[in-house]
C-alpha cells in the first residue's frame, strides 16, 4: 500500500489526495468541500456524467499559477497536480447567465408547481441569487398540453429544462429506452416513443424518470416530488426480495406518494412500479376492519376479546382432545422477522407442535434445502452489488425484469454493456431475448440440461482443479457419474441443441466471474433440490464461488421469505435452523423459551392439507397467505380448508381463504409496522412505521402476542425492538444485529457480535467445511408420466411485472388498468391445431379442473409448452396445476403441469362469463 | 476569414497578419476554413451578426445550455435590432459571449463569439445606433 504514491490535487489552493471514486473533478470536489459548493443541473449521481447544463464549470491549471481553461467538472477526470479553482467570480458569472438563460424558457410559477421547494433549478437559481432574467421577450415553450393519459405518470413539458437526466434514467437504470429528446437546438424536446402519448407508450412505470427529472416536467399523479408533506418515513418494500428502500411521503396521518431515498444500497436510487406505486392499497376501502368469527356460515363482526376468547376456546378443546399435534400455522412471509419469530414461537412454544410453515415451501425450500447440503448455509452466497464485478451471468428458470424489476434492470444494463449472458428457460424473456445463449428446455429437463453442462466442462478439461482439491469432496464420484451421463439423450428429452448448451458451459467456465441467478423456475418442480445441488456443483467444480461477483444466488420472491425461514417457520428447524429432532436443539429451545419444546418435525403446508382432508388436522392459522388461490390444485385445498373445525386468517383482505375461515383477524401492512426484512442477499433491514394502524386493525405482532398471552404464555407486550433482541439471543447469525446499528441500509447476515456483516459467504471455507459434489440423474416428472398422453401441453405458470402473485394487493392499485387479467400463451403450431388466434377465448383444463382464458399466439413460448399468470381471482389458474412435488422439500411443482386448451369463443364473439368466484366452490 | 466560425477581419489588419492559425488567434481572430468573404461598406454589421446567430441557432445540437438556449436568444436580440423593434443590450450581448465562449460544449456555439466580438471591436460604431449600453 504504502508504496503507492498517493495522488494530490488542489482545490481553491488546497491540496487533497485523489480517491479510486473520484471519477471526476465534481465528485472530487464535492468529497472535499461538500455538494454546494459546485451547482449542477444535469448531473444525478446515479447516471453517467453528461455535461449538458456547464453551470458545474470549474477553473483548471495544470500547474501552480499557469494559464486556467474552464471545464465542467461533472465529465471531466481529476488529475495529478491539477489546480481547481471552484468559485472565482468569473465562474459565478458564467453560472448565473448560464441560469438565467435557462430562466429565458421557465414558466417561473415557483408558488403554484408541484416541486416548490423541492427543485434543483430554483435551488440553484436561489444560491447564485438570480430570480429573473434580462432578456427582451424571448419566445418560450409555454402552453405544451400536459400529458396526463398515463396510469401513474404525469408530463408538463412547459417546465423542461432539457437536462435529458429522463432520457438518460430510462436507458441506463432502468433500460426501457422509452424517452428520447426528438429535434435539436432549440427546438429540441422530450418525447415517448417517437411522439406516442406517454399512457401508450412501452413504459413500465419504474419512475425513474421522475425521480431525476430536476423539475416538475415529470413526475407522477401522486405528486411524488412536493414538498408539501408533514415528514418522509423511510422503510423496506414489501413486495419482492430485492429489498428496495422506499421513502413513503406522509400528510395528515395518510401516504401520499412514495419515492426512493437518495442513499440507497440495496437500489441505487431505483424501484419499479410495484414499490413506488402500488401502494394504494394499504387504505383501501376493502381492508378488513374488525374481527370477524363466522357463525352459522356467516361471518359477524366481533370485538378482539371476543375473537381471541373464541380462538382460545376452540384451541384448548383441539390440543385437549387431539393434542397439539393437531394443530398448525402458516406463516407469511410479507410480515417481519419479528413477526414471524413471535408467530413460531407461539405454534412451538404456546401451543406445542413444530407444524409451523410458510410459503417458502412452495418457492425456494428446494433452495434453502438444496444449498445446505452442499454448502451448509441455504441463502445466496453473494450480493447485489456483485452484479457489477460479474462477466458473465447465468440466469435460470427467472424473470428477474418482470419479478424482481431492479435486480433485473441491473442484469441488462450490464448485459447491453457487453457482459455475457445464459438464460435457461422454456419462455423467450426480455432477458433471454439478450441472451448470448438462449437454452430453450423443456419444463421439467432442468437437470437434464445441468448435466449436459456439467458434462462438457469436464470432458473440456475445464473444471479448476485447484479449488475442486482444495475445497470440495466427492470429485472422484461425481467424476465418474457425469462422465456416464448419455448427452444426447439429455438434449432429446430438454429438446434443447446440444451445440449449444457446449458453447454456454464453456463460457460459464471460462469467464473470469460466473454469476448464477435462479428463480422458482428451478425450485419448483419435482427434481427442484437436485437441480439447486446441481448448480451447487457448477459453481464448485469452476471455482466460482467465495469472492466477489460469483456465486449461487436464489431471486427470493417474497420480501422477507429468507427472514420467514431464518425465523424458523419451517417444521424442521426452529429459529436459526437448529433441527428440531435433535435434542441437544430442543434443550437449546426449551432453556430460551421457557417450556419444553417440541420434539417431533412438524408437517409441511402440503402434509398439511392431507391431515386437514383424513381429520387428523383440526385447527389452523394462517397470516397472510392466500393458500386456496396461490397453492396447487386450489380444489383440494379448499377441501382441506373446509375440512378443519377452526381456521383463523389473519389478512389485510378478505382473501379466498380468509372466506373460508371461522375467525378472520384484521392485520396491518408494512406501512403501519415496525419490524425488519431480510432481503434475497441477506440483507436486515429496518421496516419503520409511516401511518398508524387503521382504525380497528392490529399490526400482526401484535396480534399473535396477544393471543400468546390469551393462552396464558408469558411473553411481553409486542415491541419490534425487544423481539429482535430476543431474536439476536437466539438465532447466532443476528448476534451482532440492534436496530440502531442496522440504520439505513441494513446489514448482512451473518453479522458478528461486534456488528460486522457480510457480503460473500464461504470465502475461505463452506459452512460444512468441505463443499459437497453431488449427482443425479434426469427423471421425467411424474405428472407428465401421468398425464401427458391425455394432456399433451405443458403449462407453466409465472407473474407479470404490474401485479405480485394473487395480486390481492396490486389489484386494489391502478396497476389494474395496466393489467386485468391472466393471458394464455400459446405456440403458433399449438395454436394452429387448435385453430386458436390471439384474442380467442381457451378453456384450460387438466384431470383437476378447468379455467377460461384469453389467448395470446407467440413464439415466446416453446412448442408445446403454454404459459399463463395466476394474478387474478376470476380465473383462478391453479384450479389446473398439478400435485407434483419436490422430492425433497414438497415444493409444489407449479412449473410442470399436463394440460389440454381448447377454443371456447373467437375473438368477435361474446365475452364469457367468469363463473362468480370459484373459490366458493367446494 | 474562415466563414461564420472564423474571425472578422478589418481590412488595416490585414497587412499585419500571417496566413497562421496561431498568428490569427493570437490577434484574437480565427483563421476557420481560410477562405475570404469580403462584406461590402454597405451591408449592415447588424445583420450580419444576426446571420451569425441565426446559424448557430439553427446548427446547434441542442446538448449544451448556454448553446442551445444562447444562440437562439442572440438570434432574437438581432432579430429585434433588425425590425427595430427594441435596441440590442450591449451589456447582456457582451455577457452571452462570454458565457457561450468559456460554456459551451463544443466548438460550434462555443466559437461562435469570436466573430461577434471582432465586430464589436472593430466595427462597433457602425451599430452604435442600433445599441443600448446597460440594461
Ligand atoms: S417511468 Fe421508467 S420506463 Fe417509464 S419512461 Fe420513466 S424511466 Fe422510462
Ligand atoms: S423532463 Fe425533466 S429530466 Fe427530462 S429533460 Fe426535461 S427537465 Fe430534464
Ligand atoms: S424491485 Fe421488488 S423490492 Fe424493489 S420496488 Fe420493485 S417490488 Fe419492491
Ligand atoms: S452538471 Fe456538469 S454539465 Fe451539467
Amino acid at each position: 500500500m504504502s508504496s503507492e504514491k498517493r495522488k494530490i490535487a488542489y482545490i481553491d489552493g488546497k491540496p487533497y489526495e485523489i480517491g479510486t471514486n473520484h471519477t471526476s473533478i465534481l465528485k472530487f470536489v464535492k468529497s472535499y468541500v461538500g455538494e454546494k459548493k459546485v451547482p449542477t443541473l444535469c448531473d444525478d449521481p446515479n447516471l453517467a456524467p453528461y455535461g449538458a447544463c456547464r453551470v458545474c464549470s470549474v477553473e483548471v491549471a495544470l500547474e501552480k499559477d499557469g494559464p486556467t481553461k474552464v471545464v465542467a467538472s461533472c465529465h471531466t477526470p481529476v488529475a495529478e497536480n491539477q489546480h481547481i479553482f471552484t468559485s472565482n467570480q468569473n465562474l459565478q458569472d458564467l453560472r448565473k447567465n448560464i441560469v438565467e438563460l435557462v430562466l429565458t424558457d421557465h414558466p417561473m410559477e415557483c408558488n403554484t408547481c408541484e416541486v416548490n421547494n423541492n427543485c434543483e433549478l430554483q435551488t440553484v437559481a436561489n444560491d447564485l441569487g438570480i430570480s429573473d432574467h434580462r432578456y427582451n421577450s424571448p419566445k418560450q415553450h409555454k402552453g405544451i398540453p400536459r400529458d396526463t393519459s398515463h396510469d401513474y405518470m404525469r408530463m408538463n413539458l412547459d417546465n423542461c429544462i432539457n437536462c435529458g437526466r429522463c432520457v438518460r434514467a430510462c436507458d441506463e437504470i432502468q433500460g426501457s429506452f422509452v424517452l428520447t429528446m426528438s429535434g435539436r437546438g432549440f427546438e429540441s424536446r422530450i418525447t415517448t416513443d417517437n411522439d406516442m402519448m406517454f399512457g401508450d407508450s412501452s413504459c413500465v412505470s419504474c419512475g425513474a424518470c421522475a425521480h431525476t427529472c430536476p423539475t416538475d416536467a415529470i413526475s407522477d399523479v401522486f405528486q411524488s416530488k412536493s414538498a408539501a408533506v408533514d415528514k418522509k418515513v423511510r422503510t423496506t418494500c414489501s413486495y419482492c426480495g430485492v429489498g428496495c428502500n422506499l421513502e413513503a411521503s406522509i400528510k395528515d396521518d395518510k401516504v401520499v406518494a412514495i419515492d426512493t431515498p437518495k442513499e440507497t444500497e440495496v437500489n441505487a436510487g431505483h424501484t419499479c412500479i410495484k414499490g413506488r406505486y402500488a401502494f394504494g392499497f394499504y387504505d383501501h376501502p376493502d381492508r378488513l376492519k374488525t374481527p370477524l368469527i363466522k357463525r352459522n356460515g356467516k361471518f359477524e363482526e366481533a370485538t378482539w376479546d371476543e375473537a381471541y376468547d373464541f380462538i382460545k376456546k376452540e384451541m384448548q378443546r383441539i390440543t385437549k382432545d387431539h393434542g397439539p399435534d393437531a394443530f398448525a400455522g402458516i406463516s407469511s412471509a410479507r410480515c417481519t422477522n419479528e413477526e414471524n419469530y413471535v408467530f413460531q414461537k407461539m405454534i412451538r412454544a404456546a401451543v406445542g407442535t413444530n407444524s409451523v410453515d410458510c410459503c417458502a415451501r412452495i418457492c425456494h425450500s428446494p433452495t434453502a434445502w438444496g444449498m445446505q447440503q452442499t454448502f451448509g448455509t441455504g441463502a445466496a452466497t453473494n450480493s447485489t452489488e456483485d452484479i457489477y464485478h460479474a462477466d458473465l451471468f447465468l440466469v435460470i428458470g427467472a424473470n428477474p425484469t418482470n419479478a424482481h424489476p431492479v435486480t433485473g434492470a441491473k442484469i441488462k444494463q450490464q448485459v447491453m454493456k457487453g457482459k455475457k449472458l445464459i438464460v435457461l428457460d422454456p419462455i423467450t424473456t426480455e432477458l433471454a431475448k439478450l441472451a448470448d445463449y438462449h437454452i430453450k428446455l423443456r419444463p421439467g429437463t432442468n437437470v437434464a440440461v445441468l448435466n449436459m453442462m456439467l458434462h462438457f466442462i469436464i470432458k473440456s478439461k475445464l473444471y479448476n482443479a485447484d479449488f475442486v482439491r482444495d475445497r470440495t469432496e466427492g470429485f472422484d464420484n461425481f467424476l465418474k457419474e457425469i462422465e456416464r451421463q448419455d448427452i444426447d439423450q439429455l438434449a432429446k428429452v430438454a429438446g434443447v441443441d446440444k451445440q449449444l448448451v457446449k458453447e454456454a458451459a464453456i463460457a460459464y467456465a471460462t469467464a473470469k466471474n460466473s454469476m448464477e441467478f435462479h428463480g422458482l423456475g428451478v425450485t419448483e418442480h419435482e427434481q427442484g433440490s437436485k437441480t439447486v445441488m446441481l448448480i451447487a456443483d457448477l459453481a464448485m467444480i469452476t471455482g466460482n464461488i467465495g469472492r466477489k461477483g460469483v456465486g449461487v444466488n436464489p431471486l427470493r420472491g417474497q420480501n422477507n421469505v429468507q427472514g420467514a425461514a431464518d425465523m424458523g417457520c419451517q417444521p424442521h428447524q426452529g429459529a436459526g435452523y437448529f433441527e428440531v429432532a435433535d435434542k441437544k436443539n430442543q434443550k437449546f429451545y426449551t432453556e430460551k423459551y421457557g417450556v419444553t419444546h417440541p420434539t417431533k418435525p412438524g408437517l409441511k403446508i402440503p402434509q398439511m392439507f392431507e391431515a386437514a382432508i383424513n381429520k387428523e388436522l383440526k385447527g389452523v392459522w394462517i397470516i397472510g397467505e392466500d393458500i386456496v388461490q396461490t397453492d396447487p390444485n386450489s380444489a383440494h385445498v379448499i377441501e382441506a380448508m373446509n375440512s378443519l373445525e377452526l381456521l383463523v386468517v389473519q389478512e389485510i383482505f378478505m382473501s379466498e381463504t380468509a372466506k373460508l375461515a371461522t375467525v378472520v383477524l384484521p392485520g396491518t401492512t408494512f406501512l403501519e409496522k415496525d419490524g425488519t426484512f431480510t432481503n434475497t442477499e441477506r440483507r436486515v433491514q429496518r421496516v419503520n412505521r409511516a401511518v398508524p394502524p387503521l382504525p380497528g386493525t392490529k399490526p400482526d405482532g401484535v396480534i399473535v402476542t396477544e393471543m400468546m398471552q390469551k393462552l396464558g404464555f408469558d411473553q411481553p407486550t409486542y415491541d419490534a425492538n425487544q423481539v429482535l433482541a430476543e431474536i439476536a439471543d437466539i438465532v447466532p447469525f443476528f448476534k451482532g444485529i440492534t436496530r440502531e446499528r442496522l440504520g439505513k441500509m441494513g446489514l448482512q447476515w451473518p453479522v458478528k457480535e461486534d456488528g460486522t456483516d457480510t457480503q460473500i459467504l464461504h470465502t475461505e471455507e463452506f459452512k460444512l467445511g468441505k463443499g459437497r459434489l453431488k449427482n443425479f440423474d434426469w427423471k421425467e416428472s411424474s405428472e407428465i408420466e401421468a398425464n401427458h398422453k391425455d394432456y399433451p401441453l405443458i403449462l407453466t405458470t409465472s407473474r407479470v411485472l404490474q401485479h405480485y402473485n394473487a395480486a390481492t394487493m396490486t389489484r386494489r392499485t391502478s396497476n389494474i388498468n395496466i393489467v386485468d387479467e391472466d393471458v394464455l400463451l400459446i405456440h403458433p403450431k399449438d395454436a394452429a391445431y387448435r385453430d386458436l388466434n390471439t384474442g380467442d377465448i381457451g378453456r384450460l383444463y387438466s384431470g383437476r379442473g378447468e379455467v377460461a382464458l384469453k389467448v395470446e399466439v407467440t413464439d415466446k413460448v416453446k412448442e408445446g409448452i403454454v404459459f399463463t399468470t395466476f394474478h387474478f381471482p376470476e380465473h383462478m389458474v391453479n384450479m389446473v396445476t398439478g400435485h407434483g412435488k419436490d422430492e425433497e422439500t414438497m415444493c409444489a411443482e407449479y412449473k410442470v403441469s399436463s394440460v389440454q386448451v381448447q377454443k371456447i369463443s373467437n375473438q368477435f364473439k361474446t365475452e364469457i362469463q367468469p363463473k362468480e368466484n370459484q373459490a366458493e366452490v367446494s | 476569414m474562415g466563414g461564420p466560425l472564423g474571425g472578422v477581419v478589418p481590412l488595416n489588419e490585414i497587412d499585419n497578419l500571417n496566413l497562421d492559425f496561431q498568428e490569427f488567434s493570437s490577434k484574437g481572430f480565427m483563421l476557420g476554413h481560410a477562405s475570404v468573404v469580403s462584406i461590402p461598406k454597405d451591408f449592415s454589421m447588424t445583420e450580419y451578426i444576426h446571420h451569425l446567430f441565426e446559424f448557430s441557432a439553427e446548427e446547434s445540437c441542442g446538448k449544451c445550455f448556454p448553446g442551445r438556449l444562447g444562440s437562439y436568444r442572440g438570434k432574437e436580440m438581432f432579430d429585434q435590432a433588425k425590425k427595430k423593434t427594441a435596441k440590442i443590450p450591449l451589456k447582456l450581448l457582451n455577457e452571452l459571449l462570454v458565457t457561450m465562449q468559456k460554456g459551451c460544449l463544443c466548438a460550434l456555439c462555443g466559437a461562435i463569439p469570436t466573430p461577434i466580438m471582432n465586430i464589436l471591436k472593430y466595427f462597433g460604431d457602425e451599430m452604435k445606433s442600433d445599441m443600448v449600453k446597460d440594461n
